[in-house]
């Protein structure tokens, strides 16, 4: 007895260390993924504490100091109401965090939801649930994004619900997918036999190993909701103008691109490098959990 | 083969229904009257009334599907509020232009794509590779608009080489139109490029490792026969795939650079729409988009059994 105890001691013991410090060695061995952590790790404490490491107040004008270039004062100049271009940029962060995390999150818990409730119980609920998903996949993001924010107005609510619903269809899929696969394993029929009801092998033995495909997804997915309201603002059909968004932000700049090229073209570096930063380290995400690729990295 | 091909057409009809019925809902479920947004204020109750009529809104709703769907299956999508003309006239109008600028768009990017992701697989890890898997990054996360309006400014404006704005028809002025086309369909190409050249890098390098083409190596034969032959051919499925993909990507692109290049397509035809609440004309626009990814991916599905005969459908 004592000595069975022993020996799982040791067998799980390093193991579970050693998976973990797998995991933090293929991603930090990178220096792409580190740089695209260090990005997301920046764009967050600009967010916090956005008004401490802003200059100025983000919608504080200064009649008598339109659009100028940059300078001492305003490093990358001011826009057309003379409010500080770099304020701007920098409370912008707080729009781009605040899409990527509720825009991502809605999608993600409706889309696993369905594909979930599709991949166990199959049948009908199956047919129904992935053929609305693949008309949804129908409608190019931003096509559906566009009709919705119509449909519903502009404002930021509407905006990262419009988003939410854009990016649902991917994760509607990739849980279907997951949970077919998953669900031919032994340790399902037995959680089955020994009675788990059908919630409890939903949420307990399938989800959390759906999880690691979910976790790159979501991760990918806050680039790309962050892309979308910026293209959304660009358009004007976004959050209301008095919020600083990167993407109105481009939009507005480019009437006086001749004048201050900054105005336009900073704001969309910011959006680059956000987005750049999230795919890196999605990439990373899926290098260090595709199991395929164990052991070969 | 022939039963997975009629599963595959039920499959698209049924999507193609419930894409019909999401976009009917677009217009029937505006909050508000629409009728009475789409008119403005001040219009005349006969008006209303008249319209109300057109649109089958004083029927049950099951019964507006019905007459909506069977109208738009004989082309009739309504009539635009601003543009004084019927939806179906305005897509006829502006799709070949967005078509035309897509489908350079689709060429450029298949072109230079997957000439790039072969060129980083067969360099695998040297600087060649490195620089690829960076563009490859950037071009997948640049703001579509924002890489337009850089062009606009560096190549328009500060070295004036392109034209900034517009659109012709090669055949009305064949040097114009090269000149207005290239920064368009450059932005237009340019996820798809990246997107493109990463898919065909990671399935060069796994159809790379094959016992196949070392065999092909060991016969003797020049690179170029076995990664143009050999491998490139096996690793086309997941190329493919993409490109279906693609097709959805370029219409969503096309409402953001024809808004940017300012060129009268179907894209800027949707955000003027959208703009001035013209709704049948954003209904119509939505609807038709829906349909040509639905039948693209259709014939995706369909073209693998073509491209690889060991694909066996049952």
């Amino acid at each position: 007895m004592t000595e069975i105890e022993i020996s799982q001691d040791i067998v799980k013991a390093p193991k579970r260390t050693s998976e973990f410090r797998r995991f933090v060695r293929v991603m930090s061995s990178r220096w792409v993924v580190v740089f695209g952590f260090v990005i997301i790790l920046i764009l967050v404490l600009t967010a916090i504490f956005a008004p401490f490491l802003a200059p100025y107040p983000p919608n504080q004008q200064d009649l008598g100091a339109t659009t100028q270039n940059p300078s001492q004062a305003h490093w990358l100049g001011t826009d057309a109401l003379g409010r500080d271009q770099f304020s701007r940029i920098i409370f912008g962060s707080r729009i781009a965090i605040l899409v990527g995390v509720v825009a991502v999150a809605l999608a993600a818990i409706v889309g696993m939801a369905m594909g979930l409730v599709a991949g166990y119980f199959g049948g009908w609920v199956q047919i129904v649930i992935m053929r609305f998903i693949d008309a949804l996949m129908a409608f190019p993001p931003i096509v559906l994004i566009l009709a919705i924010a119509v449909l519903l107005g502009g404002g930021l609510f509407n905006v990262l619900l419009a988003i939410g619903i854009g990016l649902l269809p991917t994760y509607g899929r990739l849980m279907y997918g997951q949970i077919l696969a998953l669900k031919q394993n032994d340790y399902v029929t037995a959680a089955g036999s020994i009675g788990a009801s059908n919630t409890r092998i939903m949420f307990f033995h399938l989800l959390p190993n759906a999880f690691p495909s979910l976790l790159i997804l979501i991760t990918l997915n806050m680039g790309t909701a962050i892309l979308m309201e910026a293209s959304l603002s660009f358009l004007g059909i976004g959050i209301s103008p008095s919020i600083p968004t990167w993407g109105s932000m481009v939009n507005v700049g480019y009437q006086y691109i001749l004048i201050n090229p900054w105005l336009s073209l900073s704001p969309g570096i910011a959006i680059l490098l956000v987005v750049l930063a999230f795919n890196l380290v999605g990439d990373g995400f899926r290098d260090a959990l595709d199991p395929r690729l164990r052991g070969r990295i | 083969m022939v039963v997975f091909i009629v599963r595959r057409l039920i499959e698209t009809l049924a999507v193609l229904i419930i894409v019909s019925i999401l976009s009917f809902l677009l217009l029937h479920l505006l909050p508000g009257d629409p009728v009475a947004s789409m008119l403005g204020s001040d219009a005349k109750p006969a008006d209303v009334a008249q319209l109300r009529h057109e649109l089958s809104l004083d029927k049950p709703i099951t019964l507006q599907y019905v007459d909506w769907i069977s109208g738009v299956l004989h082309g009739d999508l309504g009539k635009s509020i601003n543009f004084r003309e019927n939806v179906s006239t305005l897509i006829g109008q502006k799709l070949p232009i967005t078509a035309y600028l897509g489908f350079l768009a689709l060429l450029v990017s298949i072109i230079v794509g997957i000439w790039a992701g072969i060129l980083g697989a067969t360099r695998r890890g040297g600087f060649i590779d490195g620089l690829i898997s960076l563009l490859a990054n950037v071009g997948m996360a640049v703001p579509t608009f924002w890489l337009g309006i850089l062009g606009i400014y560096v190549l328009g404006l500060k070295l004036d080489l392109l034209p900034i704005q517009g659109f012709t028809w090669p055949t009305v002025n064949l040097w114009k139109s090269l000149g207005q086309s290239v920064m368009p369909v450059f932005c237009l190409a340019v996820p798809g490029i990246a997107m493109l050249a990463r898919q065909t890098r990671s399935s060069m390098l796994e159809t790379l490792q094959q016992d196949y083409i070392r065999t092909a190596y060991a016969k003797g034969l020049r690179e170029r026969t076995v990664v143009y032959k050999h491998a490139l051919k096996n690793a086309l499925i997941p190329i493919v795939t993409l490109l279906g993909v693609q097709v959805r990507y370029l219409f969503g692109g096309a409402v953001l650079t024809e808004t940017v290049f300012n060129i009268p397509g179907m894209g800027r035809l949707l955000v003027t729409a959208s703009f001035n609440k013209d709704y049948l004309v954003v209904q119509g626009c939505t609807l038709f988009i829906g349909v040509v990814v639905c039948l693209t991916n259709l014939i995706v599905d369909l073209s693998y059994g073509w491209i690889d005969p060991r694909i066996r459908y049952d």
